[in-house]
């Protein structure tokens, strides 16, 4: 009687056993899809991320970052325009200036072409004249 | 005798319980931060200055922290902190400095995977990324953060990859890339994936991607669902506006353009190599954009099919897609993926607060379309959270989920 009870208890013992071990498997299996869902003791990143939350601010609301290079960049841009309008200008006084020089270059050339005639001319009447000119 | 049996049997139960425990119960291994999930806690973003880079985001930081709720931290990356001044209340906001020398680009979500192993986080970079120098974001987000880097064989980048509550789904061309690297099958390379990311992997695709990353087009949701773009819908959208408001298509158009040196009167700069790096034309492409759209419609329409053949619910985002051939060209020459913005509404970030699903969705300009996505999100459940200003990264490839990982939740 007595061994019979005992076998009895240890088959309740043991099926108990067998069940909290099914339930601890399906409860794992859960977790694992899941990753992250649970902090725990040595998650190193949620400890940083807590460190971390403990610096902000309450007030810590709306976030303003400056790119102060883009500033600079825009007083280049602004000094690259007016250097820009500058060269501009100059470049129309230079070509005015290459204008004037080209017509007086062509006036030049006019000239010479005149002298050039009369010389010829010139050595024509001399030469009919019976003087005779080196070249 | 009765108690001292109990109490042998009790001691033996025990005994049972203690070494029979790893039998039963499988340990969870390392397991990859899913894209669907509870409260956003921190994120990663990077800052580029003007005097660094000709894609300057100041104003995009800005309309990304402030748009994310207040209770979110970011680690901010920047290579030229003298540059930038914030406001003087920015405990949200820890700055993460990268070496002045080296040069990094706006899209942390690229050069490394979060791992969750045994209640630590850890950073997988791939076995090389050779993007500018991205690869430094996660050794210093290491330093700061006390998190381990853990360098894998495999080659990957974080966009084309995204995870699910079960499954992370990764772009065809890493899985082909990986099994030609390797000298393997894809199977094999999927296997792998699998053993690095705990997680079961679906591929996308069976041929070449005709988007680089497929986070632009596919965003996991909860309860087996599954959002993919709609570029057909997208471009119905923008076709109808294009004809009834064609000046605001136009206005538009020219924001993207005086935007995207983040000043108008910048038109053309010379990069370090004595390139110039123009301004794109954008004014007069949105027709051509949408002719792009229509035509990656079926496309993504074969990958939504692929997802309902899998058991997912899949819903339908628009999208306007500009065409992505030229992309590699674009890539060699140091100059803007797309003339005109990939205007995706897949590419947020989402969260799950007390039962209530939120969408972090990026805004482009054209407000059909922003307003049309974010009647498609609340339709199926979400409240959105908008965020402005994705335009000129957008003309890069790339929006929120690009910019902005996500490095913890709740």
């Amino acid at each position: 009687m007595n061994a019979k009870r005992m076998l009895l208890n240890a088959v309740t013992i043991c099926v108990l056993a067998i069940a909290v071990l099914l339930s601890q498997s399906v409860l794992s299996g859960s977790a694992s899809a899941t990753p992250g869902d649970a902090p725990g003791k040595g998650d190193n990143l949620r400890e940083r991320v807590k460190i971390l939350e403990l610096l902000q601010d309450e007030d810590d609301k709306e976030f303003l970052l400056v790119d102060a290079s883009l500033s600079d960049l825009n007083a280049r841009v602004d000094a690259n325009e007016a250097r820009a309008g500058r060269l501009g200008k100059r470049l129309t006084e230079t070509e005015a200036r290459a204008g004037k020089m080209a017509k007086q270059i062509s006036e030049n050339r006019s000239g010479a072409r005149m002298i050039r005639a009369t010389i010829d001319r010139l050595k024509a009447d001399l030469r009919a004249n019976g003087i005779k000119l080196s070249d | 005798m009765k108690t001292t049996t109990i109490g042998i049997l009790f001691t033996l139960l025990s005994l049972i319980t203690y070494f029979a425990k790893p039998i039963f119960i499988s340990q969870p291994g390392p397991t990859m931060l899913s894209d669907v999930g509870t409260k956003i806690k921190l994120v990663v973003c990077s800052a580029t200055s003007a005097r660094k880079s000709s894609l300057r985001n100041t104003e995009l930081v800005n309309n990304i922290v402030n748009g994310l709720d207040d209770d979110v931290h970011v680690m901010l990356l920047v290579n030229d902190r003298a540059a930038f001044k914030q406001s003087s209340n920015n405990g949200r906001v820890t700055f993460v400095e990268v070496p002045e020398e080296s040069d990094i680009t706006i899209w942390p979500q690229d050069p490394f995977v979060v791992i969750n192993h045994e209640e630590n986080t850890k950073l997988i970079t791939p076995g090389l990324f050779s993007r500018k120098d991205d690869e430094l974001m996660a050794t210093q987000l290491s330093t700061i953060l006390g998190v381990e880097v853990v360098q894998s064989e495999l080659l990957f980048e974080g966009g084309n990859i995204v995870c699910g509550e079960s499954e992370a789904f990764i772009g065809f061309d890493t899985l082909y890339v990986n099994s030609k690297v390797f000298e393997t099958s894809i199977e094999e390379i999927e296997n792998r994936f699998s053993q690095l990311f705990g997680r079961k992997i679906v591929t996308i695709g069976d041929k070449t991607q005709e988007i680089g990353h497929i986070d632009l087009i596919l965003t996991p949701l909860s309860n087996n669902r599954i959002a993919v773009a709609d570029s057909r819908v997208g471009a119905e959208i923008a076709e109808t506006t294009l004809s009834q408001s064609p000046d605001r298509i136009t206005r538009f158009e020219r924001n993207c353009e005086r935007g995207f040196f983040g000043n108008a009167s910048i038109k053309a700069l010379i990069d370090t190599d004595g390139n110039s790096i123009d301004r794109p034309d954008v004014v007069g492409q949105t027709a051509a954009a949408i002719k792009d759209s229509q035509k990656l419609a079926d496309s993504l329409d074969a990958i939504a099919n692929q997802l309902a053949a899998r058991g997912y619910e899949v819903i339908r985002i628009p999208a306007l897609i500009p065409n992505q051939a030229a992309d590699s060209e674009s890539e060699a020459e140091n100059k803007p993926a797309h003339a005109f913005p990939f205007m995706s509404y897949n590419n947020v970030l989402t969260e799950t607060v007390a039962n209530l699903s939120i969408v972090y969705l990026p805004q482009y300009g054209i407000a059909e379309l922003d307003s049309a996505a974010i009647t498609c999100w609340e339709q199926n459940g979400f409240e959105v959270r908008a965020i402005e200003g994705f335009q000129t990264s957008a003309m890069h490839g790339g929006a929120l989920r690009c910019c902005t990982k996500v490095l913890l939740r709740e």
